[in-house]
């Protein structure tokens, strides 16, 4: 006999359902008695914790090793240069299997989906090849240890991120005026500047205009690549390159600096009222509801201001919102986050991340695989149409049979017992009917996977 | 059986009499249709494992031609980047590359263990997904063959099993003889009614209910559109190829079984529908790409499974027929001619086998299709022959009746 339906759950279980689905990656067997003692609590301790001390990616490679390597590659074309689009491109699916494996079992699910959150902003992609190699180095340079400082230093170190400079052509932009213009060969690129204003800072509606973009175009102009040495290669910024005088940005005068006056404008961004409350949004929208409430992003921002311009602050303030915590489910989960999710409740073998990786595959959600620059939808009529509705289904029995078959379970009262502890008071006494009638344990399962309890947060 | 016993049901013939009312109620209701084994018994020690993908089987995204002068022009929206492009295409040969979705197989074929035949076909043209595949299971023309290849080619082995009582077995597998196989099959992850179980749990919700309807009601017009019988032949729903990595396990530990545990697998017939691509059936990524995956990793896990038995397997691959080699407008594919065929074992001498027939204007098949090169009775031949010990005399004549032109396809099989 399964475990009979609850008559009653109390507060802390109703919190701890709400911190384990809404907040993080979804439950493991037993999470929800673990968090339930202190659900806020377990969700701020993971604010104060580093997040760039994984033990697991302490051997993957620097950019500045693959950057190297790309540039290497590159200058020998031909052949040398195919070999090394095909080990690249072994390498990036080894690594995202590695990230996939690594969320399914993070103890501090709340914490990769901040990573998560961030890196998907900056919306490095797998779709330019020379990009490819360094995506998820970017993550581990750029997010990672940045995700409890300041806007300001996250967008710093973006902005002199390889994959970032590369994405956005920025490695070849040159001042009109600059000497390398001077003698002819002046190509100013404005896409760097257009990614962080429009995307990352102020979102495509936002308050700024075309020459703002020309001006931090120009501000960019000379933050480029270099071969350190044999092995290295990094940020570089050449003066050969770089637009003299002063420029004219958000309606400020910036002086000639060289490489300063792209420090000032980040600093500014990071402090305009308007930035702030894109992010707060953007963040709202991918933890809480799709269309915002105006209230609770009012609330991040002030976070956010007070603290000047933290981003543990702001990712605090979330938590610390009663608004951020009403018992309505209003997120549909993405692909990604729902695949994510079953694998930690069903204990289902993950082949070191590949088996993950191909399900976010089936669900067309293969890891940072966005046209850049604009990163996943956090909307759900964007990825939730029939057909991908129904590849959810198909997915959802597959991973169910994959996942019984692994634990030699059969009987469906242990899919029951299952529902009941992943989601606690989310599980509706309706579906909790429908797996108690299940005919197998996959049967129960998927069912569970396919719930609307299960695929909403 | 080892493995799952709890999973799969050994079946005696009282057994499936019993059993086949459930069976005809998943025939008759089934909006899924899951991926089926049927596991049997032979004398001797080679395993032969035989995957039937039902709908008509794209070939060519698994294994493009991508050296082939024409492809680009020919697939046009469909056509992949070549190894020497970014896309995680790998080089086989100097034609062809491996789709990245299929990275699964790479080792087999590294290790010599996996062998394309890149157009086959047997001699119906029917583009019919009924007719087409009723011929690949009996190898017979006639209206309602009663008997299937594979059957009589077992019967032809020793004179003993020759009779197999699945409800109801595979076509490939029926006969007429008595006999003592045993017939293995595995439980289905869900019941016949899962669409409509998910439908009542989602009754109420504004969201999810009516994008399922929508989405039931696609699959359906889809269906409907290309006529009934095309729907229940080749569209068997995607989870039947979602659970076709369990279901490959399950024959690859059934290979493993040794005879001291009283069993005796040395057969696997595994049906899988879902192969039916005429709507956006996806380049690098989507749908097909997707199944793809699944099935390489079907056959990685049946070798992982099988063990020391690997050795001594091959597993064939093929479909009823190959698709269009010109893409339709709704970025999908239609019914074809020459096809891919995989075989993949410890048994098989890897590498392309057959010629390939070209994209030229003058190569195509009615302007449209591969022209086939290679007779698939020419590949089953050769492996029943060499690896399953079939004489030759037999399979000209019982087998595959009337082929006696039809040579076995030589270089597949080590001895």
């Amino acid at each position: 006999m399964p475990r009979p339906y609850p008559e009653e759950f109390t507060q802390n279980q109703r919190l701890a359902a709400i911190a384990l689905g809404r907040f993080g990656l979804g439950a493991r067997p037993g999470d929800s008695f673990t968090v339930a003692g202190d659900p806020q609590g377990w969700l701020l301790k993971q604010l104060t914790t580093n997040a760039d001390r994984v033990p697991q990616f302490a051997d993957l490679p620097s950019s500045s090793r693959l950057l190297r390597d790309l540039l290497e590659a590159k200058r020998r074309g031909g052949a040398a240069l195919r070999t090394y689009r095909q080990e690249a491109g072994q390498r990036m699916e080894e690594e995202a299997a590695l990230h996939e494996s690594f969320a399914v079992r993070t103890n501090m699910p709340f914490q990769e989906r901040l990573v998560r959150f961030w890196r998907n902003h900056f919306a490095i992609s797998t779709q330019d090849p020379d990009v490819l190699p360094l995506v998820f180095a970017f993550e581990r340079e750029v997010i990672r240890p940045n995700l409890n400082r300041r806007f300001y230093d996250m967008m710093l170190a973006a902005a002199r991120h390889p994959a970032m400079l590369i994405q956005t052509g920025n490695t070849r932009s040159t001042g009109p005026l600059s000497p390398r213009g001077q003698r002819g060969r002046s190509h100013l690129d404005t896409r760097m500047a257009e990614v962080f204003l429009a995307r990352i800072a102020f979102g495509p509606e936002g308050d700024f205009r075309e020459k703002d973009v020309s001006a931090l175009a120009r501000i960019f102009t000379g933050w480029t690549i270099r071969s350190t040495d044999a092995q290295n290669a990094s940020f570089h910024f050449d003066e050969d390159r770089h637009q003299p005088g002063k420029k004219y940005f958000l309606g400020r005068n910036y002086p000639e600096a060289g490489v300063l006056e792209g420090e000032a404008a980040l600093d500014t961004l990071s402090r305009t009222p308007a930035v702030a409350e894109h992010i707060a949004r953007e963040l709202v929208r991918y933890f809480i509801m799709d269309d915002p409430a105006p209230g609770l992003v009012a609330e991040l921002v002030d976070g956010y201001a007070n603290s000047g311009g933290s981003l543990q602050a702001l990712h605090h303030t979330l938590i610390r919102s009663q608004n951020a915590w009403r018992p309505q489910t209003l997120k549909v989960k993405t692909p990604a986050d729902l695949v994510l999710s079953a694998y930690r409740a069903s204990g289902a073998g993950t082949r070191g991340g590949a088996a993950v990786l191909s399900d976010l595959k089936f669900l067309n959600q293969a890891p940072a695989a966005t046209d850049p620059p604009t990163g996943w939808s956090q909307h759900a009529a964007d990825w939730l149409g029939p057909e991908a509705l129904m590849n959810r289904l198909d997915w959802a029995v597959g991973l169910a049979a994959r996942a019984s078959e692994l634990s030699g379970l059969t009987n469906p009262d242990a899919a029951v017992d299952l529902a009941l502890d992943i989601l606690g008071p989310h599980l509706r006494p309706q579906t909790y009917r429908r797996i108690a009638v299940a005919r197998t344990y996959a049967e129960g399962l998927a069912l569970l996977f396919a719930s609307p309890e299960f695929q909403r947060r | 059986m080892t493995g799952n016993p709890e999973n799969s049901t050994k079946v005696t013939r009282r057994g499936f009499i019993a059993g086949a009312t459930g069976a005809g109620m998943l025939a008759a209701g089934a909006a899924t249709l899951p991926a089926r084994l049927t596991l049997a018994a032979a004398p001797g020690s080679k395993r032969l494992a035989v995957i039937l993908l039902r709908g008509g089987f794209d070939g060519m995204t698994l294994l493009p031609p991508t050296g082939d002068a024409d492809y680009v022009k020919r697939r046009g929206p469909l056509a992949l980047p070549g190894p020497e492009s970014i896309g995680g295409l790998t080089p086989i040969g100097t034609t062809f590359a491996l789709h990245p979705a299929a990275r699964a197989l790479l080792p087999f074929w590294t290790q010599g263990q996996l062998a394309f035949v890149p157009s086959v076909a047997g001699p119906d043209r029917s583009r019919n997904h009924q007719t087409a595949q009723t011929y690949l299971e009996s190898a017979t023309s006639g209206d309602s063959p009663r008997t299937g290849w594979l059957n009589r080619a077992l019967g032809a082995i020793d004179g003993t099993a020759t009779e197999s009582f699945a409800n109801p077995p595979p076509l490939i597998l029926r006969g007429l003889s008595q006999g003592t196989i045993d017939v293995v099959e595995t439980e289905t992850p869900v019941g016949p009614g899962f669409y409509e179980q998910v439908r009542t749990l989602y009754q109420g919700d504004g969201l999810f209910a009516p994008t399922l309807a929508r989405g039931l009601r696609e699959r359906g017009l889809r269906a409907e559109a290309l006529g009934a019988a095309h729907a229940k032949h080749a569209d068997g729903g995607a989870d039947a190829v979602a659970s076709l990595p369990v279901t490959a396990g399950r024959a690859g530990r059934g290979f493993a079984a040794s005879d001291g545990d009283g069993a005796n697998a040395r057969i696997a017939v595994i049906e899988c529908a879902g192969w039916d691509t005429h709507v956006n059936q996806g380049r690098l990524v989507g749908r097909l790409p997707s199944r793809i995956a699944l099935l390489s990793e079907a056959i990685s896990r049946l070798a992982a499974n099988s063990g020391e038995a690997w050795k001594d397997t091959i597993v064939v691959v093929v479909s009823e027929f190959g698709r269009s080699v010109l893409p339709n407008a709704t970025g999908g594919t239609d019914h074809g001619t020459g096809g891919l065929a995989i075989l993949v074992g410890g048994a098989v001498i890897g590498g392309l086998k057959g010629e390939w027939p070209g994209l030229g204007d003058k190569d195509l098949l009615d302007g449209r299709d591969l022209r086939p090169t290679v007779d698939v009775r020419g590949v089953l031949k050769r492996v029943l022959q060499d690896h399953m010990k079939v004489p030759r005399k037999t399979l000209d004549t019982q087998v595959f009746p009337g082929s006696e032109a039809i040579p076995p396809l030589a270089g597949l099989v080590r001895d």
